[in-house]
């Protein structure tokens, strides 16, 4: 048997032990160089496929209306996503895709296709109800192998529950909830907030193991927007506007805008047609589908191209674009002259229908001119030699100063997207013919949010409120993050000269009728602009602002109608009357008491006896009288009250034509105790005419003491009841 | 009578005699022992963890594979006591080591005839139990190789000797007949395409002859070129190990098989840092890492343990591979320190092999990390490798070092 190990063997050994031990050092070194130096890198690599990041999404804010009234909330909805990668057999692929078209309404091929694809997320169906979540839970329930292939998330939808209701300042959401357009583009940052997320662990085939560990960052979901707007406001303005639109077959757009004399908040701001934000690229407005339709054969690629511009220029707010004032600009070239103290109340002008300025003759309105009258009938006339006149008085340098101080060169900044600047002539460029025809508002540029808030100052004692749409942006936890108050930022005339135009603007309106309010003061003043950039000769837009009550005003609002395609294009037949619907409901909302004693003009009623229907009603009715006519005949053979009696303009006349016999009587109302507001709804209704006497009863509290005839007496429809108040 | 000489001379020793003898034998290697124990300990704690999310989505059972294990690490450990006691000499006996080195010819030969699951052929399936016959094959080749080995004496060139007979005498007597022992196993396992249980045959068998024979340093780098160049002119040339290579050198290619298994052992061992992600908390082992019981277990020891773990269990390694090797040297006969010597080396190429894997030093191959990867059968065998070096030990005088 053999010995030992020999010396040699040892050696060889102990070289054999030293090999290993150095390749442990080298095993060591690399582990090192694995673990420490590289570790970051693979534990990132490793965590971001051992991690499946199911991200929350946060809850996008709200929109609201000044007193909460929701315009754009984010609502629940679900989408279904598929892993195909983990769908092993041909059958497997078939039954799910059979179930999830069948399910979600989709194409049995396009779905097959889906879990064909070696893929580790797919989105099959997004914002689903819960109906179909549910289904897809159900079917995951029941078949568990597909658990890892189907998933069912949150996929939140926005959802505008009044529909085209503020839409072109609204704007409206993408895909992923973020915002395209108006204020949910602009104010994204604050509407989005930030997704959260469940970081759970998971294993190569993408399941969940329940005892991995699991990471929970809550969403921060976003802000919500309370706006100035008063969500009723909002929409009687945009039934008026729309009304006036289809009356008055408008091609392009009618806006409008109520605005907060005092405080700069605006109260409404709608431009129509707009769209719908749940399906903003759908054009479902009748009138322009049919004027589309007439351009180009429906389904053509012309017509394609028209469709997809205009589903474009819908998203517009027209209230920010720039327009040409046209005469309700006059409003701010007086207060420039009387600020200026360039004009005096008692003067007189002679309107001669036109006026030579550097060899252009500049027509009035009215060709044949409106001859002698002072300041006060010039404005009410909307006289243009007047204003060329006062334009020069004025002169360069202080016209071009004041479109600065009215705010007409920048934006006003009032937080609604979209803005545009205005466009004035630079100083060094501006000519006489421009000076002129700046006067009354022409040949230049400013947005109708520029010049409600410059008209605004004007009635605001001459303060200048910073106009704004944005009340306060809350975050989610309640924190307001943003708060706007009323802000003066400047003083733009004297409060003289705002008084003295209040009172000029509602005697303007007086004249004019056309937007005159029974019971209200309303100042204001009508536009007709050419639209001397369109190419169409005949483009016109007709405008009006108006300012309620103007004694003490509290609302401005302005109306644009952008071609009107009736056969009066002038913004008293079409602008005021829309105006004057809007500031009725406005005054009623806001609950401003109509105030009979004063400012309402006294008409005498005219003896129509024996007229012929149509010219007794004409008589009355230029007059600002009401008739309301029974029988049948061709004259008039009673009319009540009879001729001379004296009424507030808007009192209803009865006329009777033919031999009819029957007059139609009603019972009168006891109004006594009863405040001027509660009278005259009861007297009217009764379809009966005031008459005031004594008192002021545009005092609050103030009552009716007696009246005449009694309460309870049946008198005739029409007949004059007189009211004495203490 | 001649039976009766043989029972006269054991007369002398009873049974009861035998036995105390037996158990009187010096006390083993404690450090030995100890690190392996503890190794075995680690290794059992380690495989519940990283087997526990395979096994409960394969198996259904979170404890599927540390049970089975378990009952092998305790059938194992008391086979390596029993072995501790039986004297080596026993090994010696022709009819032990021959019986058992054709045992493992005819298993693995077996390989080829019977029916398997697998591609790769390299498992023996009997009833509900398996196992790769290499682990025993090589264990055998340690035993025949070291017989021969403490058996050949002198084959260096004698004093005016024929210069080409001496040649043909040191070629054949001190590679051509030991490198046949290990040869034909290796060729056996490595025809099996078992790449890395053929190169760990040949490994040992490689050490065990430098280790006795009085070979010149440079025939042996002769040899070793010629061995790289027919390995290398093999590996290109057999599909399995090229496929290896090739996604060794570009491991993105292959996003899903060996390349993406390598990706996640590194992605697993970076994640572990120094501190390691803590027991039990690698994220790795859910269904990411292929084979996370296995081959790439430590993988997952590295991620859930990290560096200081990681030096730890070298460091265990490192310990019982140089207090074996010491118990070799210092063995009482020369087959003993052989036998040794081939099961250390056995186990060290394996843990080096096993590590410059999973940390891609060398191209994948799958050659399991001893007392830590999921096997019963090579569990016990290895238990039972490690009983008969501490028998060993029982006689070697180990030097304090």
């Amino acid at each position: 048997m053999a010995g030992k190990t020999t010396k040699s063997m040892q050696t060889k050994y102990k070289i054999f032990r030293v090999v290993f031990m150095a390749l442990f050092l080298v095993i060591v070194a690399n582990m090192f160089y694995l673990q420490i130096i590289k570790h970051d890198e693979y534990e990132g690599a490793a965590l971001n496929q051992q991690t499946q990041d199911t991200e929350i999404a946060a809850k996008r804010g709200n929109i609201l209306d000044r007193s909460g009234n929701e315009i754009a909330i984010s609502a629940s909805a679900y989408k279904v996503v598929l892993t195909p990668k983990n769908l092993k057999t041909d059958a497997d692929r078939e039954k799910v895709a059979h179930f999830l078209s069948e399910t979600l309404s989709l194409d049995y091929e396009k779905v097959l296709g889906m879990t064909q694809k070696k893929l580790e997320y797919l989105e099959v169906k997004r914002r689903i109800e819960s109906e179909e979540k549910d289904q897809v839970v159900n079917f995951l329930a029941e078949n568990s192998d597909y658990a890892s292939a189907i998933g069912v998330a949150e996929d939140p939808k926005r959802y505008y529950p009044h529909r085209n209701l503020l839409s072109s300042v609204i704007g409206f959401v993408g895909d992923d909830l973020q915002g395209l357009s108006g204020l949910e583009s602009a104010y994204d940052n604050y509407l989005s907030g930030t997704p959260g997320k469940i970081i759970s662990a998971k294993t190569a085939g993408g399941v969940s193991l329940p005892f991995t560990y699991e990471k929970y960052i809550e969403a921060e979901n976003g802000c919500n927007i309370n706006l100035t707007i008063d969500i009723e406001m909002q929409y009687f303005l945009e039934k008026h506007i729309d009304n006036a639109r289809v009356e008055h077959n408008v091609q392009n757009r009618v806006a409008g805008i109520i605005m907060d004399v005092k405080t700069g908040e605006v109260l409404a701001m709608s431009t129509k047609p707009d769209f719908d934000p749940n399906d903003p690229f759908t054009i479902s407005d009748e009138i322009v589908l049919s004027a589309l339709a007439a351009e180009n054969p429906v389904g053509s690629e012309n017509y394609w191209n028209a469709y997809n511009s205009m589903v474009k220029s819908l998203w517009t707010n027209k209230l920010c674009e720039q327009y040409e004032p046209g005469s309700t600009f006059k409003i701010l070239t007086s207060a420039m002259a009387l600020e200026e103290g360039l004009v005096s109340l008692t003067e007189t002008f002679n309107c001669t229908g036109a006026l030579q300025i550097a060899g252009n003759t500049i027509h009035c309105h009215k060709r044949d001119g409106h001859g002698v009258e002072t300041f006060k009938e010039g404005l009410s006339n909307s006289c243009n030699p007047v204003f060329m006149e006062l334009s020069s008085r004025i002169g360069y340098e202080k016209f071009y100063n004041y479109i600065t101080v009215f705010g007409l060169r920048d934006k006003t900044n009032a937080g609604v997207p979209g803005e545009q600047t205005g466009y004035h002539y630079r100083l060094a460029d501006m000519n006489v013919v421009d000076l002129a025809t700046s006067s009354f508002g022409q040949g230049f540029k400013i947005t109708p949010l520029q010049l409600i808030s410059a008209v605004c100052s004007v009635a605001n004692d001459g303060k200048y409120m910073q106009p704004y749409i944005i009340k306060s942006i809350t975050d989610s936890k309640g924190n307001i993050v943003v708060s706007n108050t009323p802000k003066v930022i400047k003083q733009t005339v004297s409060e003289k000269t705002s008084e003295i135009l209040c009172e000029y603007l509602e005697y303007a309106v007086i004249q004019g009728k056309k937007a005159y309010l029974e019971g209200y003061k309303i100042g204001g003043k009508t536009g007709t602009s050419e639209k001397l950039d369109s190419g169409n000769e005949e483009a016109r837009i007709a405008s009006f602002i108006g300012i309620a009550p103007a004694d003490d005003p509290q609302i401005c609002v302005l109306v644009v109608v952008d071609e009107p395609n009736s056969e009066v294009q002038y913004g008293s037949y079409i602008a005021a009357p829309l105006a004057k619907d809007i500031l009725a409901d406005s005054m009623k909302h806001l609950n401003i008491e109509p105030d009979y004693s004063e400012g309402t003009p006294q008409v005498s009623v005219p003896a129509v006896v024996g007229e012929p229907v149509e010219a007794a009603k004409k008589a009355m009715t230029d007059l600002g009288l009401k008739v309301e006519i029974s029988g049948t005949g061709e004259k008039v053979t009673y009319q009540i009250p009879g001729d001379g009696k004296v009424l507030p303009a808007g009192s209803t006349v009865m006329l009777y034509k033919g031999e009819e016999e029957t007059v139609y009587s009603t019972t009168v109302p006891d109004v006594f105790g009863k405040t001027a507001a509660e009278w005259n709804r009861d007297i009217l209704n009764s379809g009966l005419n005031i008459q005031i006497s004594g008192g002021n009863i545009g005092t609050p509290g103030v009552v009716a003491k007696s009246q005449s005839p009694q309460g309870g007496t049946s008198v005739e429809k029409g007949t004059v009841v007189t009211v004495t108040f203490e | 009578m001649g039976t009766a000489k043989v029972v006269k001379k054991k007369k002398d020793m009873t049974s009861r005699e035998f036995l105390s003898r037996l158990t009187k034998q010096p006390r083993v290697d404690p450090v030995f022992l100890v690190a392996a124990l503890l190794l075995l300990v680690i290794g059992l704690a380690m495989l519940f963890s990283a087997g526990y999310a395979k096994a409960l989505s394969e198996e259904g059972n979170s404890y599927h594979y540390i049970s089975k294990q378990l009952i092998f690490a305790v059938v194992g450990l008391i086979a390596m006591g029993i072995v501790s006691y039986i004297p080596f000499h026993l090994y010696k006996l022709p009819i032990f080591y021959g019986s058992f080195y054709a045992f493992s010819l005819v298993l693995l030969l077996l390989v080829y005839v019977l029916p398997s699951k697998d591609v790769q052929k390299r498992w023996i399936y009997l009833g509900g139990f398996q196992f790769q016959p290499s682990e025993f094959a090589k264990l055998a080749v340690i035993f025949a190789l070291a017989v021969y080995l403490s058996k050949t004496v002198e084959y260096a060139k004698k004093p005016g000797e024929n210069p080409w007979k001496a040649a043909g005498k040191y070629f054949g007597y001190g590679l051509a007949v030991p490198m046949l022992i290990f040869g034909v196993c290796s060729a056996l396992v490595l025809f099996e395409t078992h790449l890395s249980g053929g190169i760990l045959i040949f490994g040992v068998g490689i050490i065990m002859v430098l280790a006795r024979g009085n070979v010149k340093w440079r025939y042996l780098i002769l040899i070793g070129l010629i061995f790289l160049a027919v390995f290398a002119v093999v590996a290109m040339n057999v599909p399995y190990m090229r496929e290896r290579i090739d996604v060794f050198l570009n491991p993105d290619a292959d996003g899903q098989d060996s390349g993406y298994q390598i990706k996640q052992s590194l992605y697993a061992i970076g994640s572990g840092g120094i501190f390691g992600v803590g027991y039990g908390q690698s994220r790795q082992k859910y269904l990411h890492l292929p084979e996370p019981q296995n081959d790439f277990i430590f993988s997952i020891v590295s991620e859930e343990l990290g560096f200081v773990g990681v030096v730890f269990i070298l460091i265990l390694f490192a310990i019982l591979i140089w207090r074996g090797i010491s118990i070799a040297m210092n063995a009482s006969d020369r087959f003993a320190s052989l036998v040794a010597l081939g099961i250390i080396s056995r186990i060290a190429l394996q843990v080096i092999f096993n590590l410059a894997v999973i940390s891609k030093l060398i191209p994948v191959t799958g050659i399991s990390l001893p007392f830590f990867s999921y096997g019963g059968t090579a569990l016990a065998v290895l238990l039972v490798e490690i009983g008969i070096v501490l028998q060993i030990s029982r006689y070697s005088y180990v030097k304090s070092e």
